[in-house]
């Protein structure tokens, strides 16, 4: 899958229905970040899970049907306004069955900006993510550079303690870092790039 | 300096290691300050950790199990992960040198610190340190890791967070008192001692096995490197709204200087108010600036009202702790904690309810305008009622009134010469079937368009009256004498299309959706734009009807661009009462499909467009159409979950209505309905709920509502009194809901189904299993033969039986309900 493939590139191929690939790369790209909205906005997994389904299949329906005009928003904004109905649906049908009490924690979805917000912070932990997959399987970084940058960063040894590891010199492990981090950068643009949700 | 590189720079280490620990080398600071090189390279090195924070931030369930803790405090053992959170992460440990358990705390910012702040949160953590108090966390040490992350090393305690344990527990209201008591005592302690908390919550206080409280991170949150009010994102989402409930208006108000130990009162208040209602006193959610007007502006929900637990005395006793001026609260948590006391062993507490006289002030300010508004409306009681005998008579809904329909009728008996056979006496009624009568005469000689246009008129007039049946014979009369004079079934004219239109209606007014749509509509649309053009408005006004008859219908897409096209040309006309009634037909087709978003953005340009028209406040009050904008605006505000604005747009046009129609007309009955709905979504004012709720039933119950809007008051009374726990009553209005939707819409409608569901449910909660039993399978019968089955609808009932029969210990019934449902998931796939 193409991480790089444009927003623009999926919308377009998602007027063709038959178009399987699209709709995965699609769904791969957006799914986790409607969960993870979800989830933010107080709901467990299986019903952020149940929204992000139901949004999804509610924004491929809506788009083929030339609902989706780019001109009047962005797609992040969209989704939103489709998720957001959901979850005050299932919270009104909990009401129904009685479930909601102490309620009070979870977020109003009266407040836009907000959950324009968590939308955002979503959408960037998603790309990181990926940049994250992308780090360790795409990348033509050394793979010791890779090792020292982990067990310092992600496993948080000392630097001393890498050098000794790794049979390199203290400021070795630093210039690992520096250079991985480096890489990270660009991988994240790259993806922040294709999320050209501007319209 | 040590080991530099020839020019004198640091080394790489050196810097990074200056910046991760915040080291108080100073001499490097001077160096970096002047040197462009290293300036840069510190600079490169913050940015690469900005980012790989947000890397690990958000890798961080897929990275923690790699995580090598043992390395990194030195003299413990680091075990289990205890609890991980915005701030950081807790382990359980083992301090090596003593053998003894601790918890272990490791703050995600602390690597980042800057040296002040280092400083400064050392000498902290030494007078925190030197806090021995049985219901205090004792900190034993900080200090950081070999990579200078800060660290806690604190007292364990095997406990719960407090608001778990009560959730967990069944204590009464007497024994919550006594804990925040004790609470209240701990802090006082700390107080005494020159430690404020500043992040009191049920959350940083742990309750044993005993329930004994300990009070957590004393004196450290100012140390989170970031004030309260710059924390942000999404891990610390839920975090942050914990702890902006607890936080006092100075806190809230950026006023450090005026935090002291009354803040810490004020959250000893807000925590009782919460463990005893199970509400917080002020909504959570909306943007940091809305919690913090709503906080510094609005008074709490008074918690009496919540809850049958609380009597004046506690509730004076919460209100006095959580004033919102430091001076009105107890001047110390010990005086709390004594007053509380005093209640708990039947003593006259200390504090005092607001005087009248402070209310009485605090009344006028905040009512100054709304009392002003009230005299000037009286003032206009006179012109009101006018206004309303006016609009009686011009009729609510475009609808020609009696009184037009008989000076139709009198001007057509003297066109016809019928002075002979009606006199001025004779009722409406028996004038139209008199010239009815001699419409229809062959005798009488009139020409035929004209015969033909009159009795059309006559079968409109009893469309009007209600009189449907008898309006369809007429019609269809009109329509056979016009195809059969034209000799020619496909015969086409502007009269044909008129009749057609006409029973279109009818059969719109009798539900007969798609007969009216195929049989009718089309073929006159047809005809009028054959005949008439385009731009007509005879044939712009059939569009919008076949439009309207397939939003009933459920063709969403199809009758949105029939009214899209009508607004096109209505807006090309510059018709604006035309382009309102195509937005609102707009506005509501997209409620149907479930598009929220699109239909409140119709809606509340339909407002705008209202508003528009009008140039003074008063004539837009006076417009009905405005008041129904706001109500459908709230509507869908409610489905969007945006509870506070929905609630303000019904407020608005429930007041618009009974200014307009009197407080007990039908639509304020139903505006009344849509804020209970939105009340009991909301879920802070069961009480509110209940009563706007009533007041309507009290409305509709004069006989003036459809038995339908009725019901559907009910089935929100009865889910408000639920959400009370009144399950007897809530069950008296889901049974009267039933009946009454059984008689008007049948046993097989889903209305009728969702009450009985409900019914069933309460009666399922109660203990009634059999009762129960019988409704739920009943229910899940009528919708199985339901024409149009919803899949959530019946996953529903089945959860519902699964949960009687899991109650009645039926495993094997439960079972089969259950795979039932989970076939049903299964099946709802993505693809289109």
């Amino acid at each position: 899958m193409d991480l790089t493939q444009t927003t623009t590139a999926m919308l377009e191929g998602l007027h063709d229905p038959a178009n399987e690939p699209v709709w995965e790369a699609f769904d791969l790209r957006y799914r986790p970040i409607i969960i993870g909205f979800a989830r933010n906005l107080g709901l467990d997994e299986a019903d952020a899970a149940d929204i992000a389904q139901e949004t999804l299949s509610r924004f491929v329906h809506e788009y083929r049907l030339g609902k989706y005009d780019r001109n009047r928003g962005r797609l992040g904004a969209w989704l939103v306004g489709i998720a957001r109905y959901r979850i005050a649906t299932l919270r009104r049908d909990r009401a129904g069955k009685y479930n909601i009490q102490g309620d009070s924690v979870l977020a109003d979805l009266d407040n836009d900006e907000r959950l324009s917000v968590i939308w955002e912070d979503q959408r960037r932990q998603q790309i990181l993510r990926q940049a994250m997959d992308e780090l360790k399987t795409r990348t033509r970084v050394e793979p010791k550079t890779i090792s020292a940058f982990e067990m310092l960063v992600v496993h948080q040894l000392s630097p001393q303690n890498v050098a000794e590891e790794m049979g390199m010199s203290v400021h070795d492990v630093y210039l690992a870092k520096s250079r991985v981090a480096q890489k990270l950068r660009d991988i994240v643009n790259a993806i922040e790039t294709s999320y050209d949700e501007e319209g | 300096m040590q080991s530099s590189t020839a020019d004198g720079c640091p080394e790489r280490a050196e810097l990074e290691s200056w910046i991760n620990t915040g080291a108080i080398d100073d001499a490097i600071g001077a160096h970096v300050q002047q040197c462009e090189q290293c300036g840069a390279a510190v600079d490169s090195i913050r940015s690469d950790n900005d980012l790989i924070q947000e890397f690990l931030g958000a890798n961080s369930d897929r990275l923690s199990a790699t995580r090598n803790n043992q390395e990194q405090i030195p003299g413990y053992e680091v075990g289990d992960e205890l609890h991980r959170g915005g701030q950081g992460v807790v382990f359980k440990g083992l301090q090596v040198s003593t053998r003894r358990t601790v918890a272990l705390k490791m703050l995600l910012q602390g690597r980042f610190a800057t040296s002040k702040q280092r400083l400064r949160f050392e000498r902290e953590v030494e007078v925190v340190a030197s806090l021995r108090h049985p219901n205090i966390v004792t900190l034993y040490e900080s200090g950081l890791t070999t990579d200078g992350q800060v660290y806690f090393a604190m007292e364990f305690v095997d406990g719960q967070p407090a608001d778990d344990f009560l959730e967990d527990s069944s204590w009464n209201s007497r024994q919550i008192l006594g804990l925040v008591s004790t609470i209240a005592r701990a802090v006082s302690y700390a107080h005494q001692r020159g430690v404020i908390h500043r992040d009191i919550k049920p959350a940083n206080v742990l309750v044993d096995d005993e329930g004994q409280p300990h009070v957590l991170d004393f004196g450290l949150a100012r140390n989170l490197d970031e004030p309260l009010h710059q924390e942000k994102g999404a891990t610390a989402a839920g975090e942050f709204l914990g702890t902006f409930a607890y936080a006092a208006p100075e806190q809230l108000s950026g006023k450090p200087d005026d935090i002291d130990v009354r803040t810490d009162v004020y959250a000893l208040g807000i925590m009782l108010y919460e463990m005893l209602t199970g509400l917080r006193p002020f909504p959570g959610g909306g943007s940091i600036s809305e919690i913090i007007s709503n906080r510094l502006e609005r008074e709490p929900q008074k918690p009496s009202k919540l809850t049958g637990k609380i009597n004046n005395e506690i509730e004076t006793i919460i209100l006095k702790a959580m004033a919102r001026e430091p001076e009105r609260r107890y001047q110390s948590a010990g005086e709390l904690a004594d007053d509380i006391d005093r209640y708990l062993e039947g003593l006259p507490i200390l504090a005092r309810s607001d005087s009248s006289l402070y209310v009485l002030g605090k009344m006028a300010r905040r009512y100054r305008r709304p009392l002003a508004a009230a005299l000037i409306a009286s003032a206009m009681l006179l012109t009101l009622m006018v206004v309303l005998v006016l609009v009686i008579i011009e009729g609510r809904f475009e609808r020609r009134s009696k009184e037009q329909a008989y000076e139709i009728s009198r001007r057509i008996s003297e066109a016809l010469n019928l002075r002979g056979e009606a006199s001025a006496d004779m009722g409406l009624p028996e004038i139209v079937s008199v010239w009815k009568q001699k419409i229809q005469d062959p005798e009488f000689q009139i020409p035929f368009d004209l015969r033909t246009m009159l009795l059309r008129e006559y079968g409109k007039n009893e469309l009007e009256l209600g009189s449907r049946e008898q309006a369809i014979q007429t019609l269809r009369t009109v329509l056979q004498m016009e195809q059969s004079i034209a000799d020619d079934e496909d015969a086409r004219s502007v009269g044909i299309a008129e009749t057609l239109h006409q029973l279109g209606r009818v059969e719109y007014a009798n539900q007969n959706y798609r007969e009216a749509l195929v049989s009718y509509y089309l073929p006159a649309l047809e005809m009028r734009t054959d005949i008439l053009g385009e731009d007509h408005p005879d044939r712009i006004m059939t569009l919008q009807h076949v439009g309207a008859t397939k939003r009933r219908l459920g063709m969403f897409d199809q009758a949105r661009l029939d009214l899209e096209e009508v607004l096109r040309i209505r807006q090309g006309l510059g018709d604006t009462n035309g382009i309102i009634n195509a937005m609102n037909a707009i506005g509501f087709i997209h409620e149907d499909d479930q598009a929220m978003q699109e239909a409140h953005d119709q809606f509340a340009q339909v407002g705008d467009l209202i508003r528009q028209q009008h140039d003074s406040v008063e004539s837009l009050e006076d417009d009905y159409r405005y008041a129904r904008a706001l109500h459908s605006l709230a509507r869908c505000q409610t489905n969007l979950g945006r509870y506070g604005q929905a609630r303000e747009n019904l407020d608005e046009s429930i007041r618009l209505k009974q200014q307009k129609f009197g407080p007990r007309s039908e639509t304020v009955a139903l505006g009344k309905i849509e804020l209970a709905n939105t009340l009991l979504l909301e879920g802070g004012d069961p009480a509110r709920a209940e009563m706007v709720g009533r007041e309507a039933l009290d409305i509709l119950a004069q006989g003036a509502g459809r038995p339908e809007d009725e019901a559907r008051t009910l089935m929100i009374l009865g889910r408000v009194l639920v959400q009370s726990e009144q399950l007897d009553r809530a069950i008296i209005c889901f049974e009267q809901a039933r009946q009454l939707l059984k008689q008007s819409l049948g046993a097989e409608h889903y209305k009728t189904i969702d009450a009985t569901h409900m019914l069933g449910r309460a009666r399922l909660d109660s203990g009634q299993h059999d009762a129960a039993e019988a409704l739920l399978i009943s229910a899940l019968g009528s919708q199985d033969s339901y024409p149009e089955p919803s899949v959530e609808r019946k996953q529903d009932l089945l959860s519902s039986l699964v949960r009687l029969y899991t109650a009645t210990n039926e495993p094997d019934k439960a079972r089969i309900y259950r795979q039932q449902r989970d076939t049903m998931s299964d099946r709802i796939g993505i693809s289109e």
